[in-house]
């Protein structure tokens, strides 16, 4: 998708929600701790372009909720799923998949990886779909932070 | 990026996982690389940037023999690299210290050659790790694949998964026309 979104706006981001991501397997938990697997995330409260974002991609969903995210450097999000839990609490069951969309050009450093498939070289604007089964990773080894946001969209059964 | 094969098939999991590494190094100013780009240092968390190392006279036979694998390097030293789930070698480039320092130490000729590193992988590629260099990702490497760094090209390597990963470097002098025939 088209993004004309300049690094200052995502520099003046006010995230409030910085926390350690969830370890979802015991072999995760030894390695991965607050200190190098936290971010920062922003739900309701990011700005109106965010949430424009849910209008950009394929309009075939009922319902959906969006979310910025700034892995910064030297931290991971390690190995997991997503459940989109909260949305199908508030709109009910579904088919559900998460759309990640990369906020700005690929830099050194930067990864994500799904199914373990790799992702680098990115473009602004490129986007992922992935459900609530596929495993992925994200994360940050360079030195400046990485943002991308996310929309998670339910179609209800 | 170049990129080559050998051989590997003798190196099991149980030879990586009975190396006895014998440092353990924080990495975080990169060899200088910071200062020389000109930024700060990054806000890394301390547990991450940090990898196991052992070296050239602590290795084993089977590592120092890996050298004749690479016959057109000159005067190489060896080195493996193990990196635990969650850490990383931030962005930096070579600086060869041993290398240079064995060859002034024991007087050895380096005339029409230039030093290099060969970074051998030693295991396929696993779940989140991860080899850039110069900006160019190597995703799909197997055990036995191997790359030339030269001093100057910035690279990092990271462990997001939940496995060891292993690596040898084998860091040398050659002519540049050797390249040619890796």
């Amino acid at each position: 998708m088209k993004l004309d979104i300049p690094l200052a706006q995502l520099e003046n981001l006010r995230f409030e929600d910085y926390f350690q991501c969830y370890q979802q397997y015991d072999a995760l938990k030894k390695y991965y701790t607050k200190h190098n697997s936290s971010i920062w995330q922003m739900f309701e409260t990011s700005p109106d372009w965010v949430h424009d974002l849910a209008l950009k991609i394929p309009q075939d969903f009922d319902h959906h909720v969006v979310s910025v995210i700034n892995i910064p450097p030297g931290q991971t999000i390690p190995h997991h799923v997503d459940k989109h839990f909260k949305l199908k609490q508030e709109h009910g069951e579904g088919e559900s998949y998460r759309y990640l969309i990369f906020l700005e050009d690929w830099k050194r450093g930067h990864y994500y990886e799904v199914h373990d498939q790799p992702f680098t070289k990115w473009r602004k604007g490129d986007w992922v779909k992935f459900g609530i089964d596929d495993w992925h990773i994200a994360g940050n080894m360079g030195d400046a932070p990485f943002y991308s946001a996310q929309v998670t969209v339910l179609k209800n059964a | 990026m170049h990129k080559g094969h050998v051989d590997l098939s003798h190196v099991t999991g149980e030879m990586l996982y009975r190396l006895n590494f014998s440092e353990h190094t924080h990495t975080v100013y990169s060899g200088g690389f910071w200062d020389k780009m000109g930024v700060p240092v990054p806000d890394y968390p301390y547990d991450a940037p940090w990898v196991w190392q052992v070296f050239e006279d602590d290795c084993p036979p089977w590592v120092k023999h890996s050298r004749t694998l690479f016959p057109w390097l000159k005067h190489a030293v060896v080195t493996v690299n193990k990196l635990m789930p969650g850490r990383f070698i931030a962005p930096h480039q070579d600086t060869l210290y041993k290398l240079r320092k064995k060859v002034e130490d024991d007087g050895l000729s380096i005339e029409g050659m230039e030093p290099y590193r060969v970074n051998l992988f030693l295991q396929d590629r696993l779940m989140g790790h991860y080899f850039e260099m110069e900006n160019e990702a190597w995703i799909d490497y197997v055990k036995g694949d191997y790359t030339i760094i030269k001093p100057d090209c910035t690279h990092l390597v990271a462990n997001l998964g939940y496995q060891p990963r292993f690596t040898m470097q084998i860091t040398a002098y050659a002519k540049a026309e050797d390249l040619d025939h890796a």
